[in-house]
């Protein structure tokens, strides 16, 4: 039944993406935020269905599910809700459908690098940032799922006007990851490498093709959102925005964990070097907690990254994501060493700051209670002397 | 000093500084790292703020008084290095009421030339001012403070220690001396306070600066009896003037604000314990508790060494009332949970008043003074620099430093209070008919 509410949704986001503000518009325009049973939102499917005209939109419903477990269950939940002959016409053309993306599918993912892409879908280009869009409905940004949850909520197809093999235009072939500079302030730099899958190599340059780069930082260091802007403002990258917690001056201890979004460019303009992109995210160390070796150690994951390219002349608003799972492989982890304070050192250091702060203090208290009263007694030196 | 007076030292001050702005404005768009500080940036963003008909403290990190915010509106209509020439232009102010306090005391021109000098050439005020720091505007009416207590002019001087306190907090150590001060003065036919003047000759005849009925009786109970003599006229107008001045504007802006005004604007700094790295000896304490807190002792016993100070150096040189400020300030922050390098000015605008009186010469000592408190400093910022930007765990010896800088300051508040010669603002009382002279005009 998981997979049944899966197909469900699959089709809710088709509808939401159509621009209908909810399936109840369709059905019943009077009363927009109605509540509808599944009936009546499968119903409401159908009848957008049945509207359709473009052949190409039917074969891109089809892809609606991204396994065809639910591509099938998919189909027979409306049919069943429908028990109608054409539209029964209208499901075959589903699965045989279903069944050819299903393979060409399969061909894709056959040409994994040393990452692993998949298709994930479009959505238009209502939030800024992808992670602000899962950010709302979860409080929380680090479940491990978070990658899966952004493939399952947007995987609802392909929903463009392009065509099928602008899918994958682009490949990552290799991501490299280096932690450059010294000290508490570094640059944490990934240099994404990509391969151009598509057979007509002008084709790719007839787009605009950008990375969107996510971090999920560990607790012990963070990006200053301000150095960001900075950065946007320098046309370094696209766009850059920090999530989580962004306080600058509190230790670990008592920070929280924070992600970080870059949108960048990708190189279409060198092919000769794999179209490498170098993406260099200024970070700074936190305190961290005490430790008796005197440094701890902050261990970076791997980003998650999302291609995207568009045509240079369309200016629709769809655009196509491909979500590329980078695998965790024989890559060597980036870490970072921050210098940390030792526990054992806490008694004498407090006792000896508070002794040499109390020595300070009662010598020029001394000192100016002798410097007032060798004045005192000039003066009455004088005095007499005067008298 | 030949043919520099005072007009041209400020026209080249001015040059100076105009020239370091527009260097500064280069820098920002050039090079990686910026000549303008951050606080300015938080300043100005505050500002686009309040332009915008919102609150300043949306902007994180903003822990000022709303008006400064106000005052720089213009940077987002106008342009945005307004603040820092209204800074620097305070800087000018500064210096100008330097020698307007020195000329009041009857000091030499020449002499007067040296301590203005010593402002407005001194590299951390006119760097300070040009980076964008607000720290001048702070200096500017502190002095200007002064002077209106010298002319006796008592409601302006609560009037301007209202809205000093309310924007920076720390000016509320300068309280008890003013009121003392301001108990001590004596008005003069022309309706002004008499000034003892400043005289060349070491020997001077001084003036036990407590009461005269405690004239006759020196040491401990000279140091007590002003206490009893404290509430005159004029001191209970200048503190509830400028109480009800402070509340006033604490509860407008609390009005208009809310509580984000109160938690960033005032209860951050008097709880503020940073535990990153900085001058004060506390820093690596506060560090190794942060996790578990600090009891009331420890809270206790760093407090303990500051007030200390401050009353011994208020009762003892509340009369000499620039000086006394000077070493209230310098031991303030000294003795503070955090210091960092903007505090400085605090004091460096004082130090020009305190100059004429000091019987150090520059050679040596006034030279191994100010190397040996530079000297500390740059150790200090050795080791900070192999902490922060070459990552090495060097915060013990970072600590050692900071307790050597504590030592360092200590050493040079030792030597000014040995080699100054006491000389409180106002004459007394008694004694008119011996020491009866008037401001030279």
């Amino acid at each position: 039944m998981a997979a049944v509410a899966a197909a469900r949704n699959h089709l809710l986001n088709y509808l939401r993406y159509r621009s209908f503000s909810s399936a109840s518009a369709i059905l019943n325009p009077s009363d927009p935020s109605a509540v509808l049973t599944s009936k009546q939102k499968s119903r409401a499917a159908l009848a957008l269905l049945k509207s359709e005209t473009d052949p190409s939109h039917i074969f891109h419903l089809s892809a609606a599910a991204t396994t065809p477990i639910k591509m099938l269950s998919f189909i027979r939940d409306m049919l069943w809700y429908q028990r109608d002959q054409k539209h029964m016409v209208l499901g075959l053309i589903f699965i045989v459908s279903s069944l050819i993306k299903v393979d060409s599918y399969n061909k894709i993912s056959d040409h994994v690098g040393k990452s692993s892409q998949r298709l994930v879908g479009c959505w238009p280009y209502s939030e800024a940032y992808l992670t602000s869009s899962y950010f709302a409905p979860h409080k929380s940004l680090f479940d491990s799922d978070c990658h899966g949850y952004l493939a399952e909520e947007f995987g609802s197809g392909d929903l463009c006007k392009g065509m099928a093999n602008e899918i994958s235009l682009l490949q990552l072939s290799d991501l490299q990851r280096r932690l450059r500079g010294e000290g508490s302030h570094r640059h944490l730099t990934s240099t994404l490498r990509f391969m151009n899958r598509s057979y007509n190599r002008s084709l790719l340059d007839s787009q605009d093709c950008k990375a969107v780069i996510i971090e999920r930082l560990p607790i012990g260091v963070f990006a200053d959102p301000f150095e960001l802007q900075h950065l946007v403002h320098r046309k370094v990258f696209l766009d850059a925005a920090v999530f989580g917690d962004t306080n600058l001056e509190l230790p670990s201890a008592l920070s929280n964990r924070s992600i970080v979004e870059v949108h960048i460019n990708i190189g279409i303009e060198n092919p000769l070097r794999s179209y490498e992109t170098v993406m260099e995210l200024p970070l700074h160390a936190r305190y961290p907690p005490l430790d008796d070796s005197g440094y701890a150690q902050v261990q970076f994951g791997h980003p998650d990254l999302f291609l995207h390219c568009r045509s240079k002349e369309a200016h629709s608003e769809s655009c196509l994501w491909t979500l590329s799972e980078v695998n965790a492989g024989p890559a060597v982890a980036v870490m970072w060493r921050v210098p940390s304070g030792n526990d054992a050192h806490r008694g004498i250091v407090s006792s000896v700051t508070f002794v040499s702060a109390l020595v300070c203090a009662l010598s020029l208290v001394v000192s100016a209670i002798t410097s007032r009263n060798k004045d005192v007694q000039e003066t009455c030196k004088n005095d007499s002397a005067f008298i | 000093m030949g043919c520099i007076d005072l007009r041209r030292m400020l026209g080249l001050s001015a040059l100076l500084r105009l020239l370091l702005v527009c260097y500064g404005e280069w820098q920002d768009a050039h090079m990686e790292v910026r000549y303008t500080d951050v606080d300015y940036l938080v300043f100005s963003d505050a500002a686009a703020m309040v332009a915008a008909g919102r609150s300043p403290f949306e902007r994180a990190t903003y822990r000022y008084s709303p008006l400064l915010a106000y005052l720089l509106v213009p940077n987002s209509l106008l342009h945005p290095s307004w603040g820092k020439l209204l800074f620097s232009a305070a800087d000018l102010l500064v210096g100008l009421f330097v020698d307007a306090i020195l000329k009041l005391r009857g000091v030499p021109e020449d002499l007067r030339l040296w301590s203005v000098a010593a402002w407005l050439f001194n590299p951390f005020t006119f760097t300070i001012g040009t980076r964008g720091n607000c720290e001048p505007i702070v200096c500017a009416v502190i002095l200007w403070i002064i002077l209106c207590i010298m002319n006796g002019k008592v409601f302006q001087a609560a009037f301007w220690y209202g809205l000093i306190v309310h924007f920076r907090i720390y000016p509320i150590i300068y309280a008890l001396p003013f009121v003392i001060v301001l108990s001590k003065q004596c008005i003069g036919p022309s309706r002004k306070p008499i000034l003892r003047q400043w005289n060349s000759r070491r020997d001077i005849l001084y003036d036990n600066s407590s009461t005269p009925s405690a004239k006759s009786s020196p040491g401990w109970q000279g140091l007590w009896a002003p206490l009893g003599s404290i509430v005159t006229w004029d001191t209970v107008l200048f503190g509830l003037f400028s109480g009800t001045l402070f509340f006033l504007l604490t509860v407008t802006f609390f009005y208009i604000y809310g509580w984000d005004f109160l938690n960033e604007a005032l209860l951050y700094h008097l709880t503020r314990t940073d535990p990153r790295h900085n001058f004060s000896i506390y820093f690596y304490h506060v560090y190794l508790h942060h996790q578990q807190g600090f009891t009331v002792f420890e809270k206790f016993v760093s407090f303990l060494p500051q007030i200390m100070v401050q009353l011994a150096l208020i009762f003892c040189f509340a009369g000499d009332l620039p000086f006394c400020l000077f070493v209230q300030t310098v031991a303030f922050v000294a003795f503070n949970k955090v210091i960092t390098a903007q505090y400085f000015v605090w004091f460096f605008c004082l130090l020009p008043l305190i100059l004429p009186w000091s019987s150090m010469k520059v050679k040596w000592k006034g030279l191994i003074c100010m190397f040996v408190w530079m000297a500390s400093q740059i150790h200090w910022l050795m080791w900070a620099y192999l902490l922060e930007f070459k990552g090495q765990n060097v915060l013990v010896q970072l600590w050692l430093a900071s307790i050597l800088f504590l030592a360092a300051n200590t050493l040079v508040l030792l030597m000014l209070i040995r080699y100054h010669r006491y000389s409180p603002i106002f004459m007394p009382l008694v004694r008119s008919g011996v020491a009866n002279s008037r401001k030279l005009e």
